[in-house]
């Protein structure tokens, strides 16, 4: 019977990974004990050599919990990504990371891949951006992918981006299991791509909130006193971050000294830490008043009162 | 005259060597090791034969063969032979084969004593189990039959590269 194709090579090696560092050498050799004409005798065999390929296996997992909720202008918002070398032999592999645009409901920015250079598991200065990196068997890295997001994005809460973080080992890469690249390995083994084709990606989402804050305002007049009630509420979803409200007290008005409150608790008009005051522009003929609020919840209200007198 | 007998001594003893030598090289060990590889034949049928297994990458299993060749017109008996599991590899369980009538034992303390498999533990703490296939360090075949001259004999088994 003729023979179409030597296809499956030792397929149970691909499917293992790590193990024995890449050019080893395998030995083995056996000894005999005999006995011949009455003589006992004693012999050794030749020591058979094996040396062991470089397997390149590398795997990418998205290791967030749960979508990385985000806001619209948000920046430098962190999908974060772990990649291990599961092959026999130090590898160095290439990282991209692609939008999944057929797929996702908003786009971001350009996105960029930072490797967590001080292994504390959190994206901050000290991590450098890098398009590569090299890991030594079983040795994992974390990836930070870094976006910011549109501040006039056009797309409705909870809408979600997918965004995908590929690496491929610089040796092989090919995709295709069980490729051969001869040489290429360490020592100058031959290196298989092993089940993954030596390249393996994962996708990660950004989910997008957007929180609305609602002012209704209402004047009323008790005698010659305006009373200016502001009502302020946090619609949608996620966070309101850093709300503040300014009122521009009209033309032909005054403030009246002192008598700023934010749910019934007077704030000074002074500029302090209590978040309310009044400020006058000079130079605009205008006056004000304003009212740090911080964050926000969705379902969160407060109210701003003060009060106003005809010049 | 004593330097006259020392030459003739040391003749003797060379002749005595060269003799055991010639009959040991008559007797030849030879060890191989062998990849399983499943080759597709026309009709979609799967083989598996063995290759030389120069190269080998985690996982693969790998056959080691020893061959005995008697070259002699003597015939070869009492025969043991020792092979320690390769550095690096794991006996795989059951492998251990040879092609003519054969014992076969093994050992986990590198070759200090020999059991049979249903016989050989390994101490935990102060419990004692038996052991596992991958913790045998060593095998051992004992060929109760004769190796004929001229014949040649096979034992084989096989293990895993970690």
């Amino acid at each position: 019977m003729k023979l179409l194709i030597v296809l499956i090579l030792s397929l149970g090696g691909l499917l293992h990974a790590k193990g024995v560092s890449a050019a080893t050498v395998i030995q083995n050799s056996a000894t005999l004990d005999f006995t011949m004409s009455g003589e006992t005798f004693s012999i050794e065999s030749n020591i058979d050599r094996s040396i062991v390929e470089q397997l390149l296996d590398v795997s990418v997992s998205w290791m967030d919990t749960s979508d990385v909720l985000v806001s619209r202008g948000d920046k430098k918002r962190v999908l974060t990504f772990k990649i291990v070398n599961n092959g026999n032999g130090k590898d160095r592999y290439t990282l991209i990371a692609k939008e999944e645009i057929s797929k996702s409901e908003f786009v971001t920015e350009v996105k960029k891949v930072y490797v967590d250079m001080n292994d504390n598991f959190q994206f901050d200065s000290n991590d450098n951006e890098r398009k590569t990196i090299t890991l030594e068997p079983d040795e994992e890295g974390l990836i930070f992918l870094v976006t910011n997001i549109d501040e006039d994005l056009n797309a409705s809460s909870l809408s979600k981006n997918f965004v995908n973080l590929e690496a491929f080992s610089r040796i092989g890469g090919s995709g295709e299991v069980g490729r051969v690249h001869l040489n290429r390995g360490i020592g100058g083994v031959d290196a298989i791509d092993g089940l993954g084709g030596g390249k393996s990606e994962d996708e990660g989402i950004f989910q997008l909130l957007i929180a609305n804050v609602i002012l209704d305002k209402n004047v009323t007049s008790v005698d010659d006193i305006f009373t200016v009630l502001i009502d302020v509420r946090v619609e949608g979803d996620g966070l309101a971050e850093s709300v503040k409200v300014e009122d521009q007290i009209p033309d032909e008005m005054i403030y009246i000294k002192n008598s700023l409150e934010l749910d019934d608790i007077s704030l000074t008009d002074t500029d302090d830490t209590d978040g309310g005051r009044y400020k006058r522009k000079y130079l605009q003929r205008k006056a004000l008043i304003e009212v740090e609020l911080g964050d926000l919840e969705v379902g969160s209200s407060h109210i701003i009162k003060y009060n106003l007198k005809l010049r | 005259m004593k330097k006259i007998i020392l030459t003739v001594g040391m003749g003797v003893a060379l002749l005595v060597a060269s003799s055991l030598q010639a009959k040991e090289k008559s007797v030849t060990l030879s060890s191989k090791s062998y990849k399983e590889v499943v080759e597709v034949l026309e009709n979609g049928e799967k083989k598996t034969v063995l290759k030389e297994a120069k190269k080998v990458i985690p996982g693969d299993v790998v056959v080691y063969k020893n061959s005995i060749t008697n070259h002699t017109k003597t015939s070869v008996k009492d025969m043991v032979l020792n092979n320690a599991i390769p550095k690096h590899t794991q006996y795989v369980a059951d492998s251990a084969k040879c092609e003519s009538d054969c014992e076969i034992f093994f050992s986990v303390d590198n070759g200090e004593s020999f059991k049979k498999p249903d016989e050989l533990m390994v101490k935990i703490g102060e419990k004692q189990r038996l052991a596992l296939p991958k913790e045998y360090t060593n095998v051992r075949w004992i060929l109760t039959a004769s190796l004929e001259a001229k014949s040649v004999t096979d034992v084989s088994f096989k293990t895993k590269l970690q």
